[in-house]
Order: C-alpha cells, then structure tokens, then sequence
C-alpha cells in the first residue's frame, strides 16, 4: 500500500512467538491483517473531518475507539511497536478529554502521533 | 464450562477464544455488544458459567452491562471478569460495584488470564458442588441450608449493595502498592452471631445477616465504598473516600435500625445481633503482606473489639 504520509518510524519490529501460541493465534493475526486496510481508512476519514471542521469531537472520539482496538491486540500478535503507539495515542487522548481540553486542541497534540500510527499499520502490510 | 465472550474488536475476540481453547475451554460463545450478549443470555435455557466482558464497548459499555446481568436471577452469582486496556481505578471501583468478580487489562497475558479463569473454574465447581448437595438434600426432605458454615462468605441474597469476597480481594490485588495506600478498610463485626449461628436454623441465620446487611446499606448509602460479607459475622467495607460517619456513630445506627427488629428475635428466641464496628485500617508503605492483609486486619479488629478512637476516623480515611 502506497504510504498516505511520510514514515516517521523504522519498520515494526515483529516479536516471534512461541510456536504453539503463534499458530494457535494465525486466525487472529490474519483477521487483524485484514482490518489494517480499513482501519487505516477510517482514521484517514476522521482527519479529513477533522481537517474540514466536521465535528472534531466525533472524529476524535472515532479514533480513540479504533487506537483502543488496536491497543489491545497488536502487542500480543507480536506487534508491539503499533500497539505502544495505539496505547500512547488512545490514553493521551482520553487524559485530554478528561481534563476538559477542547477536542480541536487534542487532535492538535496528537495528530502526529496518529500519523505514526498509521505508517507502522502500513508498514505491517507491507510485510 | 459455558462460557460467554463480550467484546465489540473480533480480532480481540479471535485471541480470547484462541487462548481459552488452549486451556481446555471450547464452550464458548460470543457477543460483539451488551445488546447482542442481552439476546444471547435470554435465549439461553441454562445460565453461562462465567462472563467475559470488555468494559470499553459502545452504546451500552460492560459495567452497565454487567449491572444489568447482576439484575437477572440466574446470574446473580456467575463469575464476571472484566476485560480492558484501561487500568484506571475508576474504570476498576465501577466494575467491580457493578458486581464484576474479577478483572484483567489488555494486552491479554496467557498465564494472568490462565490463572484467572482455573480460579472461575473453582468457584464453578464449588457452585456446582452445592447445587448437587442442595438438591440430594432436598429429596431426602432436608434443609439445603444445612450446607451453609458459619466461616462461609456467603453471598447474601436480600444484601444488594454488598459484593462478593472474593471480588473484594480481586479489587485490592488489581489495584498495585501505590494504590493501596490510598485505601482503607474497616470491619463490621456482629459480636454475637456464634451464638446466633448456634441457636437459629440455617435460613434464619441467613435471614439474619440479611437484616443487618440491610441496616448497613441504609447507614452507608451516602458513602462512596465497597462492602463484603466475609463469613464468621464479619462484614468488611473498603474506600478510598474520606467517610462522613464516625464508626461509634455507624454502628449506634445500625443497632438503632436493629431494634426495630427486636420484636421478631424474641417471638424466634434469637438473640438480637450485636454490631460493632472496628478501627480503619490502611496498608503500609513498607508492608511486605500481600495485599488482602488489610481486610484480615480490619476483619480481626472489629472481632477483637478494637474501636477507632474519636476523630481518628476521618484521619485515616
């Protein structure tokens, strides 16, 4: 997949797993493969609401759920540089949100961060 | 063991499913939301043995969810482990006051969700157990309650806001030192409940602690806490709240709310239940004890009759 923005971050460093659990995790890895595509599309999506001003509550909120998705799985399907990211963005996020920071000044904070995000999601398909 | 799976990320669900296979479960059914898990439990016969439940979930999350599955008859006493990426406390204090039984964060470890749920299997089991007895006693036109002792930490059916011990335990195991220090525990002791025990039969020992559970919530209602039986007369409450009701005052309330029950007692020849409330305990900086000790000690301290002195209370809460 031809990378949306500049890569920010070197390759994803992909744990092996002990065999057992890596072939007993296949489906998961596979399904997870998968939704990269879309997902990295949808938090696509939400920027360009972001960026048109189209409820940046919403799409912020839009891509806490999504990093949180990510978050909970990537390290354990041998991701971990992705799921750190995902983790970093969605408990930022939320700690802004809780603090009342307005949604537009968050999306400010951390859109690098989801950029980064996205390239490693990218570059997992690469691989 | 019948397990239910609620969890809105299939890739999360694919892993659970995957790692409780490897441990020797494949009953498992799953659910990607409250709605859908609510359809599920309703169209089920027999109830599920254990509930896996993420707390992050849309629409309906699973502490809503969890409190509304605490509500039906059948699950009042099925084991619920909570499931998220988020560790903050409040995430943990409203679960496990929705009634969850245990908890465990994402990234999923193998071994903490293999350790969590071979504990799942023997509370199941230990259900089981009584269900069995329960009912082979009742063929031979026995008491089923003849199988409750009085060390037993019994869930009390008509005590609502209490939860169950061992989900008291699971809470302080989750929270981590630092978090600890910020809790404190205090025991509610009924001074005479051997005697009771000893006198009543087991369903009015039963009913017994649910009048004095009842008291209890209506005294703490406005406090911010967790609260358990723990077997043996003993209640524990655990907060991390300032209280607004001094001990000596919480248990001449509870005994005020007693009274009005005294007349009942005597028609049933019991003794009316004593209370007394024990000092607040709070875990120390350099404890090497593991971290349920705080219950055992505020448990010991309201059964040896160690009365907080005036104005600690608000001090060490």
């Amino acid at each position: 997949m031809t990378g949306l923005f500049s890569r920010s971050s070197d390759s994803d460093q992909q744990v092996m797993l002990p065999p057992v659990i890596s072939s007993a995790l296949f489906p998961a890895r596979a399904r997870f493969c998968d939704l990269i595509i879309q997902r990295v599309m949808a938090f696509e999506s939400f920027r360009i609401d972001f960026h048109k001003r189209r409820d940046p509550q919403a799409a912020l909120e839009g891509v806490i759920s999504l990093a949180h998705m990510i978050a909970g799985v990537a390290e354990t399907l041998g991701y971990p540089v992705a799921g750190n990211l995902a983790a970093t963005l969605e408990q930022q996020s939320r700690e802004s949100l809780d603090r009342k920071i307005p949604a537009i000044e968050i999306w400010h904070r951390m859109e690098s961060q989801l950029i980064a995000l996205m390239d490693e999601l990218e570059l997992l398909l690469d691989q | 063991m019948k397990i239910l799976v609620v969890d809105d990320d299939p890739v999360f669900q694919d892993i659970l499913i995957s790692n409780l296979r490897t441990i020797g479960h494949d009953n498992v059914t799953k659910a990607a939301s409250a709605a859908e898990a609510l359809s599920v439990v309703q169209s089920q016969h027999t109830a599920f043995d254990c509930v896996l439940l993420d707390i992050q979930m849309p629409d309906m999350d699973g502490v809503t969810f969890c409190r509304i599955l605490r509500g039906l008859p059948s699950y009042k006493q099925v084991p619920i482990v909570m499931i998220t990426s988020q560790s903050a406390k409040h995430y943990i204090d409203d679960a496990f006051a929705a009634g969850a039984t245990d908890y465990v964060t994402k990234p999923l470890d193998r071994l903490d969700l293999t350790a969590r749920i071979r504990m799942v299997e023997r509370l199941v089991e230990q259900r089981l157990q009584v269900m069995l007895l329960t009912s082979q006693a009742s063929l031979r036109n026995e008491s089923y309650e003849a199988q409750i002792d009085f060390d037993s930490a019994i869930v009390i059916p008509s005590f609502d806001r209490a939860i169950e011990y061992l989900a008291l335990e699971n809470y302080l195991l989750t929270m981590g030192k630092s978090g600890l220090l910020s809790v404190s525990a205090f025991g509610i002791q009924i001074e005479n409940a051997g005697q009771i025990f000893g006198k009543a039969s087991r369903s009015g020992f039963v009913d017994m602690l649910g009048d004095v559970g009842m008291i209890i919530s209506d005294v703490i209602k406005t406090e911010d806490m967790l609260i358990s039986y723990a077997g043996c007369g003993s209640f524990v409450g655990v907060t991390s709240k300032e209280l607004t009701t001094a001990p000596e005052e919480m248990s001449a309330m509870i005994e005020i709310g007693l009274a009005d029950f005294a007349d009942f007692y005597v028609a049933e020849r019991l003794p009316t239940p004593k209370i007394r409330v024990g000092a607040m305990v709070k875990s120390r900086l350099f404890s090497t004890a593991g971290p349920t000790r705080i219950l055992e000690r505020a448990i010991l301290l309201a059964q040896q009759g160690k009365e907080s002195t005036r104005g600690s209370w608000r001090r060490a809460a």
